[in-house]
């Protein structure tokens, strides 16, 4: 009887112990606690909840202030049945990672241990629910610590801006051109709460193309702002045309587990690029073989002089005859020389030849222009250089002193009125000198008659 | 004889009007310099050389429009969302307080340089920055704001000296503001088309302005495009018409600050080697008004605008509302499809004008 009491003791005594005693190293506690995509900032909300997304991979960065040879991180949504919308485990073991539910939500490869410090390399399912979730970390059976976080769907979100890309370089020159130099780029704005790789495709040119401090992920909130170097060879006078596709997707994404079809979003947007073989602030005409770059539109002071320097190359002879419209030709030079009109000349697709036309803007204020008639191969030609010619000298004076001359108006009438009663005055004190003179004569007249009476 | 004296009375008056009248008329001879020889009009011509110098015209000295890098930027692109700066340079040369107000009008020209607008209220291309001056206390702000696409951020006064001061500007274009590619051309004044034209003028106390300092800008590209729930679902070999709607419908969220065009574009879906075609896939929504398939292999389709063709409703946009469409999708999986997981990547493409 004494024994079986003693038995009894023995087995309660062994029953507390066991509850009393953690397991292994139990006594662990929670340092600090943060979920974060891999390689950037943990998304913290005003409650102070973590946040993460469905459908991407997140590492669960747990901090304890000891070692434990077992940790255990359990999400629960809800509490219906169980499965990967709802419910998920993550656990370290002996050095093993695993997602004993499901093998699939974890990456063990990219877990670690650093120190005291537990790296969770996993997710929840594209399909989970999202909302805030339990998270239960433990250790030998016993519960550490609890967080809730917040799991959201994943949106994938850009905001791109772009320059409408022209770059120039002389003809026959080979360089790289940089659109830094233009202060021309694009940039993609993560707009989303996932990060996002992305890529930049050009419809040509691809070979000559450098696109500027790519980066491999951009988180949310982050922008990467880029330029575009292009090669060019010595070419001949061309414009050259193409595209570029910026495309964004969502880093991270965890492979669908279960047997469905799925359409995974990507968003993109487009921006134009020219590069112009030409010289800047020239118009570039084409028509064949045969290219004409001109001014196409330049502004004249009146009565100046201006030297228009037109530039053609082609493949053969050409006559070109040169017109104007309310200005004056002074002279045409070609090869250095005053030459006459038409002129015949011999064009070279790899030299250009080049024109010079002296211009006397001798019409005031108008629209005057030159214009070119090249004869090509069989073909007529014809491009034109506007000349906006400013007013003459005296148009501007009396432009200038429009609002004056409304002042002298003014003053006009001031100073009429000031005539006027000057003019009054003296009227006034004239016929009172009057009147006085013919007083006195009167006085002096009723004086003699008097003395004669 | 008495007579003859009132008679030569007279004639002196008459004399002495007619020198009146004389002076007065050399007075209103408005030609500066021409009565240089006579000393006693002098006078008055100096007078009169007053009043018009404190009738003068406000003079803009010069205009600067300025990144924050203090790099003009007349004549090129500029970004939204970043900060630009007009320096302005101006003169009344009576006193700086004789100027009424000083306005800078940008606006969008559509192609059309000589079409200068009136009213700064209707949309995302057109606003006003005003240095006020005309109650005495000076005050500098957006007068009218196209829609919200620009923000004001300040406005300040350097004076040179009495009659001359710097004004300066600043100011936000924001995402929707009009995009404009053309600038070009260099040089002052208007010379580009589909460019941001800006005219700053003064106008003084008495109502005379300014000349106008014309020139003008390009504004990048700016669009958004962002999408929610992936189309998603499960079914059999053989079963057609599969809602892919497992997470709800696809919300596409977008904006531009231009006419736009709106794609979506998928290719085959594959598992490893296997392959359910792009034909099998169906999409709605925008502009497509029922579920249409792409062409297997892959295709794009246009939500909004089409392949030549833009979607011009930009222009009512502002950057407090999203501009949204649902996508709807369905699928058939054909027989003799091996189980498994097949994806494809849903390109949503926003492309401007």
């Amino acid at each position: 009887m004494k024994n079986s009491y003693m038995s009894v003791l023995t087995a309660i005594f062994l029953m507390v112990g066991v509850f009393l005693v953690p397991a292994g190293s139990s006594a662990a506690s929670l340092v600090s606690f943060s979920v974060h995509t891999p390689g950037f900032a943990p998304i913290i909300d005003e409650n102070g909840l973590y946040h993460m997304n469905k459908g991407i991979w997140n590492i669960i960065e747990v901090t304890l202030d000891s070692s434990v040879s077992e940790l255990t991180v359990e999400m629960q949504y809800g509490t219906g049945d169980q499965n990967w919308t709802n419910h998920y485990i993550w656990r370290y073991s002996g050095g093993v990672w695993e997602d004993p539910l499901y093998q699939h939500y974890i990456v063990p490869e990219n877990c670690s241990v650093e120190g005291n410090t537990y790296l969770i390399y996993a997710g929840v399912d594209y399909d989970a629910y999202a909302g805030t979730w339990n998270l239960t970390i433990s250790s030998g059976g016993n519960e550490i610590a609890h967080q809730s976080v917040v799991v959201e769907e994943p949106r994938v979100a850009a905001s791109f801006r772009s320059a409408d890309f022209n770059l120039w370089v002389d003809p026959f020159v080979e360089t790289t051109l940089d659109s830094k130099d233009y202060m021309q780029y694009f940039s993609l704005v993560n707009e989303g709460n996932v990060p996002l790789t992305y890529t930049v495709n050009y419809s040509a040119y691809e070979d000559r193309i450098n696109t500027t401090g790519k980066a491999e992920i951009i988180g949310p909130g982050e922008d990467s702002r880029h330029y575009i170097t292009f090669r060019t060879d010595a070419w001949s006078p061309r414009v050259l045309n193409f595209t570029g596709v910026i495309t964004a997707v969502a880093a991270y994404r965890i492979p669908q587990r279960e047997n469905a079809a799925h359409l995974i979003p990507s968003v993109a947007s487009t921006f134009t690029a020219k590069i112009h073989i030409g010289y800047a602030n020239y118009e570039l005409y084409t028509s064949g073989d045969l290219t004409f770059q001109a001014k196409k539109k330049i502004s004249m002071d009146y009565n100046s002089v201006s030297n228009l320097t037109v530039f053609l190359t082609g493949n053969g002879p050409a006559v070109v005859g040169i017109n104007s419209s309310n200005c004056t030709i002074l002279a045409v030079r070609y090869n250095g020389k005053n030459v006459s009109l038409p002129l015949q000349i011999e064009l070279r697709p790899d030299v250009e030849k080049n024109i010079s036309v002296t211009v006397l803007a001798d019409v005031p204020n108008t629209t005057a222009d030159i214009s070119y008639d090249i004869n090509y191969k069989g073909h007529s030609n014809k491009y034109r250089t506007e000349i906006s010619v400013g007013p003459s000298s005296e148009e501007t004076t009396n432009a200038d002193v429009g609002q004056t001359n409304d002042t002298h108006i003014t003053v006009i009438v001031f100073l009429a009125l000031v005539v006027g009663v000057v003019v009054v005055y003296m009227l006034f004190t004239q016929k009172r000198m009057a009147d006085k003179g013919r007083s006195r004569d009167e006085k002096a007249n009723e004086r003699r008659n008097r003395r004669k009476k | 004889m008495k007579k003859k004296d009132m008679k030569k009375k007279g004639m002196k008056g008459i004399t002495g009007i007619a020198v009146g009248v004389l002076i007065a008329l050399l007075l209103i001879v408005p030609a500066g310099g021409v009565m240089a020889a006579d000393q006693s009009s002098d006078t008055d011509m100096n007078t009169t050389i007053r009043c018009n110098v404190e009738q003068g015209l406000p003079v803009i000295n010069y205009v600067k429009f300025m990144d924050d890098s203090w790099t003009l930027r007349n004549n090129t692109q500029i970004d939204v969302l970043d900060t630009y700066y007009f320096e302005i340079e101006a003169t009344q040369d009576t006193e700086w307080s004789d100027i009424d107000h000083l306005d800078v009008l940008l606006w969008f020209d559509f192609g059309d340089d000589s079409a200068v607008p009136t009213s700064t209220t209707t949309n995302n291309t057109q606003f006003l920055l005003r240095y006020d001056n005309s109650s005495g206390t000076e005050s500098f702000g957006l007068v009218d704001n196209g829609n919200g696409e620009v923000t004001f951020d300040a406005g300040s006064i350097t004076y040179v000296n009495s009659t001359t001061s710097i004004l300066n500007f600043s100011f936000t274009p924001q995402n929707e503001i009009r995009h404009a590619t053309g600038a070009a051309n260099g040089g002052p004044g208007f010379n580009d088309l589909n460019s941001w034209n800006y005219r700053v003028n003064a106008t003084n106390t008495a109502g005379y302005t300014s000349a106008n300092w014309d020139d003008e800008f390009g504004v990048y590209r700016y669009t958004t495009v962002s999408a929610v729930n992936d189309p998603e679902g499960t079914g059999t070999p053989g079963q057609n018409n599969i809602a892919l709607d497992d997470n709800g419908n696809t919300v596409v969220t977008y904006s531009a600050n231009e006419k736009f065009k709106l794609s979506v574009g998928i290719n085959d879906l594959t598992d490893g080697s296997n392959t359910i075609t792009a034909d099998n896939v169906r999409v709605m929504g925008g502009d497509i008004g029922s579920y249409t398939a792409f062409a297997s292999g892959g295709s794009t389709q246009w939500i909004y605008g089409g392949s030549a063709s833009y979607h011009s409703a930009y222009d009512t946009y502002n950057p407090s509302s999203d501009h949204t469409v649902t996508t709807s999708w369905v699928m058939d999986i054909p027989f003799g499809t091996p189980s498994g997981t097949y994806t494809s990547t849903v390109t949503y493409t926003i492309t401007v004008a």
